[in-house]
């Protein structure tokens, strides 16, 4: 390689130069920037300053691009300076992407959301996700939390999606009683289901098969809701944009955020919370310990988990934030129509790991045996 | 202005295969114009496509002007032998007007002005009366035409070596006639050397100084037109060239500057030609046009009578097919006449005209 | 291959250059970097083409972990896969649905290259651009477009049909429910039938009348000879295209998959997909599941080979095209016409219209009102800096893609032509080889092979992926222009002074150009549609349209999706127009040769 520089070096001696600073300076770039000491995390003015000189943070997001480009855009304006650049991977393939690039030394995510908690509990136990407790960690409660390293954007809440024009008062009443409700004969061919795996979507049958639960609910009513014969799509959110289009009356298989993007969007639809509603922790944030832009990664993390950040959060997005004390900032919460849950049920974390797969492979061959 | 020698030149397409050209040699001279005639498949072509650089060379050598060109060790790359070619196809390129195509190889010679080129492209296109056509697309044109474009083409680089690989063969035989004319006077007034391919032993007797017969990739005879036609060295050579009588026979005796042979019935010929002795088996040939058919008897010597099978009318001549006991012959007269089938004529066929030959067993 | 012009002239088949014999003092020099090319491009092609798939087939022989591989061998994967009866089936499936789309697609496809190339049929160019206008939708966009024509109670096909219906009956039933095995057949059959219909149309023109008349003087009747002589003589280039619609259908798994879980069945493409994104992840079966794929496709692909080999030999001399006059179809054409206005329906004006009118409305809804009408998504993408730039993106590498898959697969068959040897005729197999992985398996191979590079994480491993996915169609559609071009008009230039690689660049690229130009409109077209290597391989700086669509189609928002899909047709027409008005040429007449 010398050699190689030499001869060129004789004959042209300026591109050698060229070249050998060139070299040094793609070198130099692709070093981590983890030089110097890091502010302190409630150091704001620091945090940003230094955030400032990295000029920018990637954010591997699992959400879904425009909701999580609405927050980024929240971040830029309260921080001019530091730019925001979103790429979307989902679950396990998030995981895929970032284990790939880390073992090829490849950095280039700085704050890594992802919905899958086995992942991210994955990443923090194998020590790739950074140390960082924000300053409202006290706020947020421990179930949110994976100790300082990983926390919990917002809260994903089960509901019965439904087309404003398709449910009468009497129907909406009988279903919020309990999610048995809607085996009522009434109901037959005007919901829908879907098979898919997702957070989400296990949370309800999580909840179903709770061995505690297994007088209410357990393997038989999910055979009963499989003889329904709900229509059935392979994407969750298919089920919810056909209730929109009017093509059912109602999903079995919604979520509050959804609804809410929706809803943002003008779309004709509602929600109600039958009990017990599932409520569970999701949306997984931490910085990855190789980040590329590490202060910019802190800045944005302090921000997503304190009033402010949570706050437009709840404007823009419309989950519920886990910060504890936070003012109510979802702008449907207001509406007419709009009802809190009255019974929250609490995932079983080591249930849920163990069970995950089986129940979802349960009630997919349900469906299939049904149709 | 270039002498050209093939010295035992071997073309191979395969290593273990036959050879398509089979040792040949061959001298061309400074302004000469060679034809390569024979039928298919006897190493013409090939031979040529060796000349102009676009076949390899298995053995041999092929010298311009004494310098090795092609060798199976060295091969000059046929921009840099300074030829002309005219394909058979024409090969004139279909997105470029006739003046572009014309001038595509002036343009690569460096140190030429556009003027330079304009002119050159002009004269050449004058000399094979497409003046008008120069900025003409090619898809426009006949066939003769695009011919001419082609020749052209050839001529404006003031090569040494013209080449033509069966130019005419798709042309109507009209336009044939008149274009073997011109490309022979053309090649005259600009003294270039050429060799041309062809399979049309008329066309090769217009246009050559010097017929180089081929056969199953060798020389079957080389000669100027008068010579071969006149004095065939094999039979493929007097049944390739014109037509033949070809008869088998034994001589009967043979001394000094006369031969008496016997063929088929019984009936005797005198010959002019001498070295034969009494027993040898030879071919008899005689060209029908040498055949003097009259209703009267004549006098002289190879006078017999045969009979009419068939008259073939040809415009000036025709062709007069005759039998006589099992022999058959085809005599040519011009102007021409008619007879009813089975009339007996009397046929007379001059001595110097009674050619014989070894008998070739093949 | 040019005996067959030269023919008894005693010609040699190879018009092998000089170059070729060994090497004398002096001459060394240009031969030696003459071979260097060609073994830089050699490597190229095997870095860009096999060793990814070499990756990719080997991703099956490791053991499984919850998120993905693991370090150490196994063959449970592989066993599972090949031995079991799962995979197998969802092989069925995908067979049988890619024989019934292209047995549809050959069956309509045919019948509209007939009716455009040899009837007298009026406005051709009209038709001929309608009937080729699916290309320039991806068949996924076109699905979203479907879906909101298709669905059973809110479909807009179906609401203007049960309008209708209600003045005969009270309980109006749908036309249509696109939620069904036969809405995926219908939906992907529009989709590939331009494919068929491109190929065919072009074989038909190129067509020696004299044939036909032959058949015509002996007494056939003009059906008769349709079928007993048109067809058969194309019948080469209609089966290739054939098989080519079978191997591309074989290895969709966006419509069949979208569809399929409503509509209970499932195919391996899907599956693979499954098996490699969603959780919990399979990996090595997404690998095994892959190279069971890749048999089926290379099986095809190698049938396709011989297939043209066989048209080879029925290539008219001199190509120009037939001199016959069409057929009459007097009182067929109202028939005739009825046929290409369905296709141009189903296949251009619903769906399009569809995706325009979604793209124009606030969310999903079977009845279009005021209230629901916006332009905000189109607002908003263009006023997303991150859009923008993955528009800038795409346009790109569609340019960079498409003149690069023009230019290698013209040098690759060039040399396969004019200097064959097993080298080079290897090459030319291993360049069409990534037709037949499914972009799937391919993009992770893709991402293994150049993870531990500067490349990856840029714009650069796409335009690898897009040329190595899409050099095939520049290989063989260069390879049947040059088999029907006449050597003697390269050998002439050579003649008269010109070097082997200015008789390259003066003579045999122009010449070729309306080839050379159909490789690059179709190799554009392809890449901007291009979806399951771009979602493996893309990063936030190399966002491309086809992925952010998926994105938003992902996320549910179908609304957004649609205004991306318009803005990627509107590129799409771009560029086609505008290289077409930079060269002169069309997309339908590049193929008839």
């Amino acid at each position: 390689m010398e050699k190689a520089l030499e001869r060129v070096a004789a004959y042209r001696p300026r591109l050698a130069r060229a070249l050998l600073a060139g070299m040094a300076l793609a070198f130099a770039s692709g070093l981590p920037a983890a030089a110097q000491p890091s502010p302190a995390p409630t150091d704001e003015a620091a945090l940003y300053e230094a955030a400032k000189q990295e000029g920018k943070l990637v954010w591997y997001v699992g959400g879904p691009l425009d909701g999580m480009n609405a927050i980024a855009a929240e971040f830029e304006k309260d921080f001019p300076g530091v730019k925001v650049e979103t790429m979307r991977l989902v679950g396990v393939q998030q995981y895929q992407r970032f284990m790939d690039e880390t073992s090829a030394k490849k950095h280039l995510a700085d704050v890594l959301q992802n919905t899958d908690y086995p992942s991210m509990l994955s990443l923090v136990d194998d020590g790739h996700i950074a140390q960082w407790q924000v300053p409202t960690s006290a706020r947020i409660p421990e179930m949110y939390r994976i100790k300082d390293f990983a926390y919990a954007q917002y809260t994903s809440t089960n509901a019965i999606i439904y087309n404003e024009k398709k449910l009468t008062e009497e129907e909406i009443k009988l279903l919020e009683t309990g999610w048995e409700a809607v085996l009522d004969p009434r109901f037959k061919g005007r919901f829908s289901v879907s098979p898919m795996k997702c957070g989400v979507c296990y949370a309800p049958v999580h909840m179903f098969l709770d061995p505690a639960l297994k007088d209410k609910y357990g393997p038989d009513f999910m055979k009963k809701l499989a003889a329904l014969k709900p229509a059935s799509y392979s994407e969750v959110l298919v089920t919810i944009d056909r209730v929109i289009a009017g093509e059912q009356d109602f999903t079995l298989w919604g979520w509050e955020a959804a609804g809410a993007v929706k809803l943002k969007q003008g779309a004709p639809i509602r929600w109600l919370f039958p009990k017990p509603t599932p409520e569970y922790g999701n949306s997984w944030q931490g910085i990855s310990k190789y980040a590329p832009h590490p202060n910019a990664a802190r800045l944005f993390l302090n921000w997503t988990n304190n009033d402010k950040g949570a706050g437009a959060m709840e404007r823009v997005y419309g989950s519920k934030s886990t910060l504890d004390g936070l003012t109510e900032q979802r702008p449907y919460v207001k509406e007419p129509w709009y009802k809190q849950p009255v019974q929250l049920y609490a995932v079983d974390q080591k249930r849920w790991d163990a069970n995950y797969h089986k129940d979802m492979d349960l009630w997919a061959s349900l469906l299939k045996q049904a149709q | 202005m270039t002498q050209v020698a093939l010295e035992k030149l071997t073309k191979r397409y395969r290593p273990a295969a036959a050879a398509a050209v089979n040792g040949i040699d061959l001298t061309i001279d400074d302004g000469e114009f060679v034809v390569l005639l024979g039928p298919s498949g006897c190493g013409k072509t090939t031979t040529l496509r060796c000349i102009a650089g676009l076949e390899s060379v298995s053995g041999g050598a092929i010298r311009f002007d004494g310098k090795v060109v092609s060798s199976a060790q060295v091969s000059l790359p046929p921009e840099r032998r300074h030829i002309g070619m005219v394909f058979q196809s024409y090969a004139v390129w279909p997105h470029m007007t006739v003046a572009e195509n014309v001038a595509f190889g002036l343009k690569l010679k460096r140190g030429l002005s556009r003027a330079d080129i304009d002119a050159r492209v002009k004269k050449a296109l004058d000399m094979v009366g497409l003046a008008r056509f120069g900025g003409h697309g090619v898809y426009q044109l006949s066939g003769g035409q695009q011919q001419r474009v082609a020749l052209a083409r050839a001529i404006v680089l003031e090569p040494r070596l013209l080449l033509f690989d069966e130019p005419l063969s798709n042309l109507d035989a009209k336009l044939r006639e008149q274009m073997r004319v011109e490309l022979r006077q053309l090649q005259q007034r600009l003294g270039i050397t050429a060799i041309y391919v062809t399979h049309d032993q008329e066309e090769a007797m217009v246009i050559a100084d010097r017929i180089v017969l081929m056969h199953n990739g060798g020389i079957a005879q080389i000669g100027t037109p008068m010579d071969i036609y006149a004095k065939p060295a094999s039979l493929f050579a007097a049944s390739f060239i014109g037509q033949t009588n070809a008869l088998l026979g034994v001589v009967t005796w043979g001394h000094g500057g006369a031969t008496r042979v016997r063929v088929g019935d019984g009936l005797e010929l005198d010959s002019a030609d001498a070295g034969f002795a009494g027993g040898n088996e030879v071919e008899v040939l005689c060209r029908p046009e040498q055949l003097a058919l009259s209703a009267a008897r004549p006098d002289g010597p190879n006078v017999f009578q045969a009979s009419v099978e068939q008259i073939v009318f040809m415009g000036n001549s025709a062709d007069v097919f005759l039998t006589r006991g099992g022999l058959k012959l085809t005599a040519q007269i011009s102007p021409a006449a008619h007879w009813p089938p089975a009339t007996e004529l009397w046929v007379k066929i001059p001595p110097e005209f009674v050619r014989l030959l070894p008998r070739q067993k093949d | 291959m040019s005996a067959s012009y030269l023919a008894g002239s005693g010609a040699a088949a190879e018009a092998s250059s000089p170059d070729g014999a060994s090497a004398a003092a002096g001459r060394g020099m240009p031969r030696l970097l003459g071979a260097l090319a060609w073994l830089a491009l050699a490597a190229a092609v095997v870095v860009i083409a096999l060793i990814p798939l070499v990756y990719a087939v080997d991703a099956q022989f490791y053991r499984e972990s919850r998120v993905g591989l693991s370090a150490e061998r196994s063959l449970a994967a592989a066993r599972d896969v090949y031995l079991g009866a799962e995979y197998w089936g969802y092989l069925f499936s995908a067979m049988v649905l890619a024989g019934l789309v292209t047995l549809f697609s050959l069956i309509v496809g045919v019948l509209l290259a007939f009716l455009v190339g040899r009837t007298d049929l009026r406005a051709k160019s009209v038709w001929d651009m309608a009937i080729t206008l699916p290309l320039y939708l991806s068949p996924f966009t076109g699905l979203m477009a479907w879906i909101a024509l298709g669905s059973e109670k809110t479909g807009f096909v179906n609401g203007v049909w049960t309008g209708m219906m209600r003045v005969f009956t009270n309980e109006p039933r749908a036309l249509i429910n696109i939620w069904s095995y036969g809405g995926v057949v219908f939906v992907m059959f529009l989709f590939f039938c331009p494919f068929v219909y491109l190929f065919t149309v072009g074989s038909l023109r190129a067509m020696n009348g004299s044939l036909e008349e032959a058949a015509r003087t002996s007494g056939a009747s003009p059906l008769q000879t349709i079928f007993k002589i048109t067809l058969p003589i194309c019948s080469p280039s209609i089966l290739a295209a054939g098989i080519l619609v079978f191997v591309l259908a074989a290895e969709t798994y966006t419509i069949p998959g979208i569809i399929g879980a409503n509509a209970g069945f499932t195919v391996l493409p899907w599956k693979i997909f499954e098996d490699s994104v969603a959780a919990p992840v399979h990996r090595a079966h997404a690998a095994a599941g892959g190279t069971m794929l890749l048999f089926v496709t290379i099986a095809g692909v190698w049938l396709q080979r011989r297939m043209t080999r066989v048209a080879e030999r029925f290539v008219t001399v001199g190509g120009k095209g037939s001199q016959t006059p069409p057929l009459r179809l007097g009182r067929w054409t109202p028939a005739a016409l009825a046929l290409i206005l369905a296709y141009v329906l189903a296949a251009d004006v619903l769906p399009f219209g569809a995706l325009l009118i979604s793209s124009l409305m606030k969310y999903s809804s079977g009845t279009l009102t005021a209230d629901i009408i916006t332009t905000h998504h189109y607002r908003t993408f263009f006023g997303t800096q991150n859009m923008l730039v993955a528009l800038w993106n795409t346009v790109f590498l569609a340019l960079l893609a498409g003149v690069a898959c023009v230019l290698l697969g013209f040098v690759i068959s060039l040399s396969e032509l004019r200097r064959p040897n097993i080298a080079t005729k290897l090459l030319a197999f291993a360049s069409v080889l990534p037709v037949a992985v499914p972009g799937l398996v391919y993009g992770i191979g893709l991402v293994w092979t150049w993870l531990q590079t500067p490349v990856y994480g840029t714009v650069w491993i796409l335009l690898i992926a897009y040329v190595a996915k899409f050099l095939p169609y520049g290989v063989v559609v260069s390879r049947t222009g040059l088999l029907q071009m006449h050597p003697e008009l390269e050998e002439s230039a050579r003649v008269h002074g010109a070097g082997p690689l200015r008789t390259i660049t003066a003579i045999t690229m122009p010449i070729l150009k309306p080839t050379l130009m159909a490789i690059l409109f179709f190799v554009m077209l392809m890449s901007i549609k291009e979806l399951s290597a771009s979602v493996l391989l893309y990063t936030q700086d190399s966002q491309v349209l086809s992925v952010l669509t998926w994105h938003y189609m992902d996320a549910g928002d179908y609304q957004f999706a649609a205004a991306i899909g318009i803005v990627q047709t509107l590129i799409m027409i771009g560029l086609v127009v505008i290289v077409r008005a930079l060269f002169g040429v069309r997309l339908e007449s590049a193929f008839s040769r």
